[in-house]
């Protein structure tokens, strides 16, 4: 599991050390009032969401399009490694950048005083929510294998009715996180830019990792049970 | 004596395919050819072998251990290099085979060198920028280094242009001479098998219809052409009739048993004429059964 494990992080080393050196280069610019920071309003107020919420995101679509692309878990499968070992390794290199991420960001709210890091809070709740999406699209393309009948329209019905449980209850959790979700940012809405994004600050988008990690450890035992390894 | 593999009512259903019921059994130091047009379920056979995928009933045991996909120690007595060959696309082949070397005790690195010098691979190239005839070299290496008992080997010279098919196959050639290696060997291009098995399984639309072995089938297997005057359409172990006027050409799975007959019928001229293994396939194919 290791092996594997060391051998992904290894094969993406560079888009894992741009996921984790962007948050620490951005907290020190915010604690050197540096970059411009002070001066310009937008980019004090975006450069958090857009390059270390959504950066990270995007680098980790890139990381798993290129996994599924060479299609690791067939190269993974035929190794002497049992499945559950695959599984694990798979969850860990999986969860650990948006677990990793979303607890530094916690941390800096908790010790760095808010003047220099305004509109940190929203980047948890993208992640959280992205977590989530990603978490749920992997547990269902899981459970496609996973639940493989001799017919074809049961496998279509069951993956489907898994994929739209997961769907509503993570529209649940968004909610039960954020009822401000879909208002724009401001009243006079010129800042309405990124409208599907929690504007929280009393720690509710925890909920997300917490949903998303449990529908990723979900997915961990639905993946030991896949039928086919091919894709 | 353990089997180099035994497979016992392996079943795999998909939409618009079914596999099996398969029983079949190879003994070490033994090649066996599965032979087949494409769509007959070679490939799908190897991946339940090897638990790239998993059927739904039935068995198999690799040097006696069952295929158990959470305990793979039997993984460590097979080589193989699929249909596809899938890599670390952009590390080096060298990289890709470090990687693989981690997980095999017995990995023979001195064999590993010997290979790629063979084969004549640019190791340090990325494995994406790699020719088709490269990446299937690659893979073979990965497949041999670790010393295998038993080699799976799905199609392997599928897509290769002649020259580096011949290597591929010297190189197979020097492996079966040099031990107990048991080798699984699917393939649609029936001169490799030809040179190769000592076996042969035909499969067609995920049934083996036949397993017997090369000397078998080239001794009993005749292109017999005789003279006939009354009209037949059967003939005792005759796999194919052709007839013009009194002038018949059969192929006959059996031919002392063919000629017997025909020689009760009062048959003139009665010539028999081997049947290469490629023919002989060709015709075990086209009839099925």
């Amino acid at each position: 599991m290791l092996k594997i494990l060391m051998a992904e992080i290894k094969y993406f080393k560079l888009p894992l050390l741009v996921i984790f050196a962007l948050p620490l280069i951005f907290t020190v610019a915010a604690l050197n009032d540096i970059l411009l920071f002070e001066q310009v309003y937008f980019l004090k107020k975006y450069f958090w969401s857009v390059f270390v919420g959504l950066g990270t995101y995007a680098l980790i679509i890139i990381i798993w399009s290129l996994r599924k692309k060479e299609i690791r878990e067939r190269v993974h499968a035929a190794l002497p490694v049992s499945v559950g070992k695959l599984a694990v390794g798979r969850w860990i290199f999986a969860v650990s950048p948006f677990l990793i991420v979303g607890f530094y960001v916690e941390l800096l709210r908790c010790f760095i005083p808010v003047r220099q890091i305004i509109f940190i809070d929203r980047i948890n709740g993208q992640l959280g929510m992205l977590f989530l999406a990603l978490a749920a699209v992997d547990l269902a393309m899981n459970s496609w294998s996973a639940l493989e009948f001799k017919r074809y329209d049961k496998r279509l019905f069951f993956t489907g009715l898994i994929s739209a449980a997961l769907l509503i209850s993570g529209f649940g959790v968004i909610y039960l996180a954020s009822a401000s979700i879909i208002q724009p940012l401001s009243p006079s809405g010129d800042e309405n830019i990124f409208l599907i994004q929690p504007q929280t600050s009393g720690g509710e988008e925890i909920l997300f990792f917490v949903w998303g990690t449990v529908l990723s450890v979900i997915d961990l035992f639905v993946f030991k049970k896949r039928k086919s390894f091919l894709t | 004596m353990t089997h180099a593999f035994e497979i016992e009512r392996l079943e795999k259903t998909f939409s618009e395919f079914k596999l099996g019921p398969i029983d079949l059994i190879l003994e070490p130091g033994t090649v066996l050819g599965y032979v087949g047009p494409n769509g007959s379920g070679k490939t799908t056979t190897m991946q339940c072998m090897t638990g790239l995928i998993r059927a739904e009933s039935g068995t198999v045991k690799i040097f006696g251990k069952e295929n158990d996909p959470n305990n793979p120690e039997w993984k460590f007595d097979v080589g193989y290099a699929g249909d596809k060959r899938v890599f670390y696309e952009n590390w080096s082949g060298e990289k890709n085979l470090n990687f693989q070397k981690q997980f095999y005790p017995d990995w023979d690195v001195q064999l590993e060198k010997e290979l790629i010098k063979r084969f004549e691979i640019p190791i340090k190239k990325k494995a994406k920028r790699l020719s088709s005839g490269n990446r299937a070299k690659l893979s073979l290496i990965g497949a041999l280094a670790h010393r295998p008992k038993l080699l799976i080997l799905d199609e392997p010279t599928s897509g290769l242009d002649p020259v580096v098919r011949t290597e591929f196959l010297d190189v197979l050639f020097e492996v079966i001479e040099s031990g107990e290696r048991a080798i699984f060997y699917s393939t649609h291009i029936l001169s490799d098998i030809s040179r190769i098995a000592d076996e042969l399984a035909f499969l067609n639309n995920g049934v083996i219809t036949l397993k017997t072995s090369k000397e078998d089938l080239t001794e009993n297997w005749r292109r017999i052409s005789f003279k006939l005057p009354q009209e037949i359409s059967e003939f005792p172990a005759a796999v194919a009739v052709e007839r013009e006027a009194s002038n018949y050409r059969i192929i006959s799975r059996n031919y002392q048993k063919t000629i017997d007959a025909l020689k009760r019928l009062d048959a003139e001229n009665i010539r028999a004429a081997r049947m290469s293994i490629d023919e002989i396939a060709v015709q075990i194919l086209k009839n099925k059964n």
